[in-house]
């Protein structure tokens, strides 16, 4: 995945307005906006499958 | 509102709903697990994140607050989280760590660090230093880290361990000096300890030798102790020995002195005795006092034989009568509860023996009877003849002599008397005699008690074994007025003899010293010179001699009152004189005198 995806990361303590255009309710939220369908991922990021199947991403075998 | 018009359309709208349910659902059970850090809450006034406090935060605050540094990194590589004190020790903002890979940390050491913590894989802990440069600080960082079990990321902690290192070190440092010290002081100990060993092992070997040394020395002291009483002895027979001698020699003045007493007495005894001829009962008592006198004499000679100063002259003596003649004498010795016989042979025994040690023999013999007899007792004394001996037996019935000395009793200085009462001579002088005569002496100590000493003495065969007639006065021959010069520097003895020389019919000049005799201014020669050994001044020889330079023809007597000297002996032999001793009657003198002025006269004559 190096190079092959783009990440912005916002804090709502200095832009709670994020949120509102988002659809935020809590945080941390991980919006996935491109490829569509837009996915969210609530809570939690350390369990990596569950990141990753909310981002519906394959692992590949490559390391 | 018809459901079938309307299901159409309502389909996307009902797949919408079901998402945002689906959503909602989600984050409900997202907030309820606690997994949502906060939430964002629409108000009048605009949106408002509200943060919640979870279970963990206060771990968090505790994480981001500490005074170590922590950092948590992938498997590979990727730096997760890190907090502000790990960023301040690197000295490098949070946000460049996080997220970043360990690669791009720009301290080299902490990058080999983690990179070695990551390639120590099956490490689940692990801890090492290094030494960190940062702003120009040198810093020692430690990390200790931690492998996660789930999904093997690494938990880090650093501390700084720069002061507690920097205090080891020193510590170290000081320890180290203080091992340096240690072991100089060790070392020196040792080589102390070592010199103490040698000095215990020379202190040892001096003990040793000490003791050694004590030991010969206690023999050395011993033998020395022996040597000591060895001396103390020998000492004390020199002692008495010497007083001996000085007994001997004021025995031997004494007698010289007594001899010319008795010479003045016995001259003058004579001279009276032959003018008396008309009144014979003062012929007796001159007589009486003449033998007097001669008994006087025997008593010096006792005493200048004890002294030694008296020469042995033996002669043929029988044993009978000289027991009998000692008889007197020894009846004035025995105390009066002391029974004496004496038992003389009937068959005369001929001994060839000087006269005085044989009377000294019996007498010492007597005496030692006497002194073994204090309570008393029985003096006997026995003469007889075997084959070839004659004998003599002194027997007592005293204490007897206990046989462990009896091997002793013959030894010089041995006494059983207590001390002042023998001298220890007796036995010896005795056993001396007897050998020097061919014969010899034994002791018998009966069961009975009581001692028997017996002498044997080589029997002389006496043919003609008559005893010489005494020369009567008849024969006693004058002279013919020939000139006599006497030299006697006692008056009482020389004027004795002047008056038997007068008497004898002889022309007498007297002179009191040798000084006087050889200064005289006489013009006629002299026929015969009669002088005094002993003289002050020149000696009695030494007047002869000059006088015979102006006289050669003329002859000499000597006389004294000692034994005679050796000197007189070898010029007696050389015919120079004549010798008499001291105190001599006036028959011996006349003949003499008669000897010497015969014509042929002149031989070598000793008269005693």
């Amino acid at each position: 995945m190096t190079d092959r995806y783009e990440l912005t990361v916002i804090d709502l303590f200095d832009d709670p307005e994020k949120a509102q255009q988002e659809q935020v309710i809590a945080v941390p939220t991980l919006v996935k906006t491109l490829p569509l369908p837009l996915g969210r991922l609530i809570g939690d990021l350390s369990d990596e499958s569950r990141v990753l199947l909310a981002l519906d991403i394959q692992p590949s075998d490559e390391p | 509102m018809t459901i079938g018009n309307r299901v159409p359309a309502a389909v996307p709208e009902i797949e919408d709903l079901r998402a945002r349910l689906e959503e909602a659902e989600e984050t409900l059970r997202a907030i309820r697990s606690g997994e949502v850090d906060g939430v964002v809450v629409s108000g009048l006034d605009g949106d408002h994140v509200y943060s919640l406090h979870g279970a963990e935060h206060p771990y968090r605050v505790f994480v981001e607050e500490m005074n170590e540094g922590a950092v948590t990194v992938t498997a590979d590589g990727l730096i997760l989280f890190c907090n502000r004190r790990f960023a301040e020790l690197l000295n490098v903002p949070v946000d460049a760590i996080i997220g970043q890979s360990i690669d791009s940390i720009p301290n080299a050491e902490v990058r080999t660090c983690l990179t070695a913590f990551l390639t120590s894989a099956g490490t689940r802990s692990d801890s090492r230093e290094i030494a960190v440069s940062a702003d120009g600080n040198v810093r020692i960082l430690m990390f200790v880290v931690n492998r996660l079990a789930a999904d093997a990321t690494l938990a880090i902690l650093v501390t700084d361990v720069t002061g507690p290192r920097t205090r080891e070190s020193d510590l170290r440092r000081l320890n180290e000096e203080m091992e340096d010290r240690v072991r100089t002081r060790t070392a020196a100990l040792a080589r102390t300890v070592d010199e103490v060993r040698e000095s215990r092992l020379a202190a040892l070997n001096m003990m040793e030798d000490a003791v050694g040394a004590a030991r010969s020395l206690e023999h050395a002291n011993r033998d020395l102790e022996q040597q000591i009483s060895a001396r103390r002895e020998s000492e004390e027979q020199l002692r008495h020995a010497q007083k001996i001698e000085a007994i001997g020699t004021l025995a031997g003045g004494v007698a010289h002195d007594f001899n010319n007493l008795l010479q003045a007495m016995l001259s003058i005894v004579q001279v009276l005795k032959r003018k008396s001829a008309e009144l014979p009962r003062h012929v007796e008592h001159l007589k009486q006092l003449e033998l007097t006198i001669r008994r006087g004499s025997g008593l010096t000679r006792q005493l200048l034989l004890f002294a030694r100063r008296e020469t042995a002259k033996r002669e043929d003596l029988e044993l009978n009568q000289i027991l009998h003649d000692l008889l007197a004498f020894l009846r004035r010795v025995v105390r009066a509860n002391i029974r004496l016989a004496v038992e003389p042979s009937n068959v005369p025994l001929w001994i060839c023996a000087d006269r005085g040690q044989i009377e000294q023999v019996i007498m010492n013999l007597a005496v030692n009877a006497i002194d073994a007899m204090p309570e008393g007792g029985a003096l006997s004394i026995a003469a007889g003849r075997d084959e070839h001996a004659a004998w003599l037996k002194v027997s007592d019935t005293g204490t007897g002599i206990p046989e462990t000395i009896r091997d002793r009793i013959f030894e010089p200085f041995f006494t059983t008397k207590e001390a002042g009462k023998g001298t220890g001579l007796g036995l010896s002088v005795v056993h001396g005699i007897i050998a020097a005569h061919g014969g010899r002496i034994d002791v018998e100590c009966p069961a009975q008690g009581g001692t028997t000493f017996r002498v044997e003495f080589p029997l002389q065969n006496h043919a003609a074994a008559l005893p010489a007639a005494a020369p009567s006065e008849e024969d006693i021959p004058n002279g013919r007025g020939e000139r006599v010069l006497l030299v006697e520097d006692e008056q009482a003895a020389r004027e004795g003899l002047s008056a038997i020389l007068e008497m004898l019919g002889y022309s007498v000049v007297a002179a009191g010293a040798g000084e006087e005799a050889v200064g005289m201014d006489e013009q006629l020669p002299f026929s015969v010179v009669l002088t005094d050994f002993m003289l002050p001044g020149i000696p009695g020889i030494e007047v002869v001699r000059r006088l015979r330079e102006r006289w050669p023809d003329m002859k000499a007597i000597l006389m004294s009152g000692y034994a005679a000297p050796g000197v007189i002996d070898a010029a007696v032999a050389a015919n120079e004189f004549l010798f008499l001793q001291k105190p001599f009657g006036m028959g011996d003198l006349a003949r003499a005198l008669r000897a010497l002025l015969r014509p042929s006269g002149g031989s070598g004559l000793k008269i005693q």
